[in-house]
């Protein structure tokens, strides 16, 4: 047995801090046990290097492997998927902390670092989690090659340094199979999405409180670029879904859908031709404005008049959007439509209420439009009843329980924006006049470095259309007439924020402009990296010159690619042993000789260091003092076998810090 | 108790002494004195009576060294170099009779003019320090050098000097003419055997030992060895001779650097220092094809296409 130097001891570290590192990104996943087991795991491998605490018992470890199985089963009902697999990673992660022995165990250990770095990846692909999966496999890769070099050597060698060459070696491979790997659409592996991803963003089932959640996340819904101008900030709404049946509580998307046609202007508003690009939603909706006219760039139907559905092409079977998806569109939101009569299937079936619903509002509404002359002026009473009976805006109204249309207006009279929709279109059904919730987006914040709208899954919002012969389907806000901050807020095109207590903090012009600049970057790293799809791998084969080629096509241009990956890799290798083969001394030597040629002041290769000197004190006596003693300090160190450090730090600063003045003479 | 002298000093001194014998030689005297510092044997290689002769005896003189000249000849004797063992009357018995190699400075003026039979015998000598008379080993005085001149292999009646003894002689100089102001200095000035007969020795055997053993200490760093070596593998790629340096010359080249540095008054070689001996450590060496290229232009070449690392 060889003792082992407290130098070795923190080599031993490396893949404890690679796997900790790793394993980070998975916690907010994993149940908390798991967490803590993982740490006192490693905290008990740490005691063992540093302290010789002795070894876990084999039997123990069986019972914790059985233990923990059980337990990750028991918190997740399964082993499979994401969540639960991850979890299940990590706790034997742990527990091969407790195992591992001798070097071979730290390879395994930095190969399970590995596999917890992709997973991470595959719960989030953002360009966060790729700078922190490179951090991760940096030092991992550091522990690897701790793992496989003999202690002496490894004491002149940076592992750190080599780890980092490596991977810088593995980039351009990297690069090559990136581009050129044939892509498959969607998620081919196939790994069940999380179950609350599904219930995030709009749904098609509108309850009361149902948006409330939404307006408490920042997490980006999509983005929307224009090509030319934006619309002005009133029209920014961006319709998702319509919903036309209520049951008395919820509001919910109609189950006969048909075919619509594109709307038919009358009056031309300024047309906007705008690329959505929209994150996943596990749903079916893509997110317009007002009046669209066509869609392209994604496998979409009209329904309904203006919603959109993505299809799959092979069956009717409604597709939902799993990846990024990005398509072009043109709306004229301010044109005027012309709009046919009603059909009186439709005009039923849009004035259609629960029959014991409501009684109270039901009173209220039929006294209150015998009283006016027209719908319009119905419509006006209503918002003003709004305005005038003290309803408060807010995000955390109490619950309703009986009847909610009935509670709301006549007794809590607080509530968020899909309350007030649900109420006036409940009321306009009351009053036989033909009307319908909308619910999507309203505002987004423009990014002045890129010039897109990023909406966020807090720009959320529910709005009504009325139906009015002769203007169609008209859009009436409720909320803007109770709280019309909350509109104005986007109108102004600042950050839409739940939580006013951060409100202080992003006022401030330089945060919000940070903000928009990291949001920029994610935008592009999504447009890029993420959105990176077969679509645009043929599209960027094309512009190479392989247009329409076949899968082989596609290995072929691997092929290639990855043999021009070699060519740079070697002289990269090169390069980098050149570097290696000079002494930082003579590097800094070479370094100051360079500075010196550039003012005409050129050493020949085979000209010695004294003899230059002295060539230089003829030509440029006003830096031959200078010169004369960096070089005297050179050929100390270079050729008189002189070792001191501090002469080779204080010549090598020295060395590169002389910048020569003036010019030598001809 | 007799100070050895150390360093520069007294080597100056030496320098000076002889510089003002042989006249505007400045390089070539002190060559000659790096390559004698150096343990090795001078060749000097040049037309008849620009001062080979005189420089060999001014060294010797100033240098303190016992000193015997053998002129060769095409009838020379190899026992003429090494002596004879002669029958004695007397004791009825053969007693060994020195010749004129045992001495501390040889001058084997006109060594080409010799056959080939008499130069070899001058071998042993020189590379041994020994010499064998009838199956008897004589030991050669402390120190010992072979300073020999010759004429160009182009002048009638000589015979060229086979490579392994070329080999032999560390460095090979030539002195050429010297310029007008020199040359006239010299035609107003003394007789030169006068001057040298009045120079008095600065140096003395056993300094020159020392200092030969100072030459050995003088540092030598790897990235010194990197550029010798690679001055030595260009000898050997094939463009610039036919044969290039041998490890022995290489060994040569380093052992005259070290002197040349010691004689700067320098404790470490610098490249500068391989650079001014290697022309004349290495031309005589180099193996050229039929083309009439001077061995020394060459070697310049040589020396002007590596790079120092």
């Amino acid at each position: 047995m060889t003792t082992r130097s407290a130098r070795d001891d923190h080599r031993l570290l490396l893949p404890l801090m690679g796997l900790l590192l790793a394993a980070a990104a998975l916690m907010d996943q994993a149940p908390l046990w798991v967490s803590g087991t993982l740490l006192a795991c490693l905290g008990l491998r740490i005691g063992a290097i540093y302290r010789g605490w002795g070894v876990v018992p084999r039997l123990v470890l069986v019972g914790l492997v059985v233990g923990l199985t059980v337990g990750v089963l028991a918190n997740f009902q399964t082993l499979n998927g994401l969540q639960a697999g991850g979890t299940l990673l990590m706790a034997m992660a742990a527990l091969k902390v407790l195992e591992s022995r001798t070097s071979r165990d730290d390879a395994v250990l930095v190969l399970i670092g590995f596999f917890l770095c992709l997973a991470s990846l595959l719960v989030e692909q953002s360009i966060f989690r790729l700078l922190h999966a490179l951090l991760c496999v940096w030092l991992l890769t550091a522990a690897l090659l701790a793992s496989q070099r003999p202690t002496e050597a490894s004491a002149s060698v940076p592992l750190t340094r080599g780890s980092a060459r490596l991977l810088l070696l593995g980039a351009p491979f990297t690069i090559v199979l990136f581009v050129f790997v044939p892509r498959l659409e969607g998620h081919f592996w196939a790994i069940p999405a999380p179950a609350d991803e599904a219930s995030s963003g709009l749904s098609d089932l509108m309850n009361p409180g149902a948006i409330a959640h939404l307006v408490m996340s920042d997490e980006p819904a999509f983005r929307v670029q224009f090509n030319g101008a934006l619309p002005p900030a009133s029209q920014r709404y961006w319709r998702a879904m319509v919903l036309e049946d209520f049951d008395g509580r919820s509001w919910r998307r109609a189950q006969a859908l048909t075919n619509g046609a594109p709307p038919v202007l009358e009056a031309n508003g300024s047309e906007f031709s705008y690329t959505v690009t929209l994150e996943p939603t596990q749903q079916n909706w893509l997110p317009t404005l007002d009046h669209l006219l066509r869609v392209e760039g994604v496998s979409a139907q009209r329904l309904h008049d203006d919603m959109l559905i993505v299809s799959s092409e092979s069956s009717d079977k409604q597709a939902t959007i799993t990846s990024l998806t990005r398509y072009q569109a043109v709306s004229a939101p301010a044109a005027r439509v012309n709009a046919l009569e009603l059909s009186d299937f439709e005009r039923s079936r849009q004035t259609r209420l629960p029959a014991d619903s409501a009684p109270k509002a039901r009173a209220m509404a039929v006294t209150l439009r015998t009283q006016l002359p027209s719908d319009t002026a119905y419509i006006e009473r209503v918002l003003a009843l709004f305005h005038e009976q003290n309803f408060q805006y807010t995000l955390d109204p109490p619950p309703l329980t009986l009847d909610p249309v009935d509670e709301f207006l006549f007794s809590t009279r607080e509530g968020f924006c899909e309350h007030y929709a649900m109420a006036f279109t409940v009321l306009m059904r009351l009053a036989g006049i033909p009307a319908r919730v909308v619910v999507g987006f309203q505002g987004g914040e423009l990014n002045h470095y890129a010039g897109y709208l990023l909406i966020r899954q807090s720009h959320a919002h529910a709005w009504s259309e009325v139906w009015l012969n002769g203007q169609g389907w008209i859009r009436v806000d409720p909320t803007s007439v109770v709280a019309p901050e909350r509109i104005r807020r986007d109108l102004a095109g600042g950050p839409q924020r739940a939580s006013a207590q951060n409100s202080a903090l992003f006022e401030s012009s330089w945060a919000l402009s940070a903000r928009e600049g990291i949001d920029a970057i994610r935008n592009l790293w999504k447009q890029a990296i993420i959105g990176f799809s077969a679509q645009s791998q043929s599209n960027l084969l094309e512009r190479l010159g392989w247009k329409g080629l076949p899968a082989q096509g596609l290995v072929l241009a691997l092929a290639i690619g990855m043999m021009l990956a070699g060519g740079v890799l070697y002289v990269l290798q090169n390069l980098a042993l050149k570097r290696q083969a000079q002494d930082p001394v003579q590097q800094a030597w070479l370094a100051m000789g360079t500075r010196l040629a550039a003012r005409g002041m050129t050493r020949a290769p085979h000209e010695g260091p004294l003899d230059f000197s002295r060539r230089l004190g003829e030509q440029w006596p006003s830096q031959s003092a200078a010169i004369t003693d960096l070089t005297q300090r050179y050929l100390k160190l270079r050729y008189e076998n002189q070792t001191d450090p501090l002469l080779q730090r204080n010549f090598i600063r020295d060395a590169r810090r002389y910048r020569p003045r003036g010019r030598p003479r001809a | 108790m007799i100070p050895i002298p150390t360093g520069s000093h007294s080597l100056a001194a030496a320098c000076a002494a002889i510089n003002q014998i042989i006249l505007g030689k400045e390089r070539a005297v002190r060559l000659s004195l790096c390559c004698l510092l150096a343990g090795g044997h001078l060749l000097i290689e040049d037309v008849p009576g620009v001062g080979k002769t005189t420089l060999a005896q001014t060294l010797a003189k100033v240098l303190g060294l016992r000193y015997r000249r053998i002129q060769f000849t095409s009838d020379l004797l190899p026992a003429d170099i090494t002596g004879v063992s002669v029958y004695e009357r007397d004791t009825g018995r053969f007693s060994f009779h020195p010749g004129p190699v045992f001495t501390e400075l040889l001058l084997a003026d006109e060594i080409n003019r010799a056959t080939p039979k008499a130069q070899s015998a001058l071998l042993e000598a020189m590379e041994e320090h020994q010499v064998t008379v009838d199956g008897t080993t004589h030991a050669l005085p402390h120190p010992f050098f072979v300073v020999a001149t010759q004429n160009p292999s182009s002048q009638l009646g000589t015979y060229a000097l086979p490579e392994s003894e070329l080999d032999r002689f560390l460095m090979c100089l030539s002195l050429g003419y010297p310029s007008a102001d020199f040359e006239r200095a010299l035609l107003r000035g003394a007789d030169r055997r006068r001057l040298i007969d009045a120079e008095p020795a600065v140096l003395n055997p056993a300094d020159i030992l020392s200092l030969q053993t100072q030459v050995r200490a003088v540092t030598v760093s790897e990235a010194l060895l990197d550029y010798l070596q690679a001055l030595v593998e260009r000898t050997r790629d094939g463009k610039h001779a036919l044969t290039g340096l041998s490890p022995r010359a290489a060994l040569a080249l380093l052992r005259a650097a070290q002197s040349w540095a010691l004689l700067e008054g320098r404790q470490a070689v610098l490249p500068e220092d391989v650079q001014a001996v290697f022309v004349a450590v290495a031309a005589h060496r180099l193996t050229l094809d039929a083309t009439h290229a001077q061995t020394q232009t060459v070697a310049e070449t040589i020396l002007k296409s590596v790079p120092i690392p």
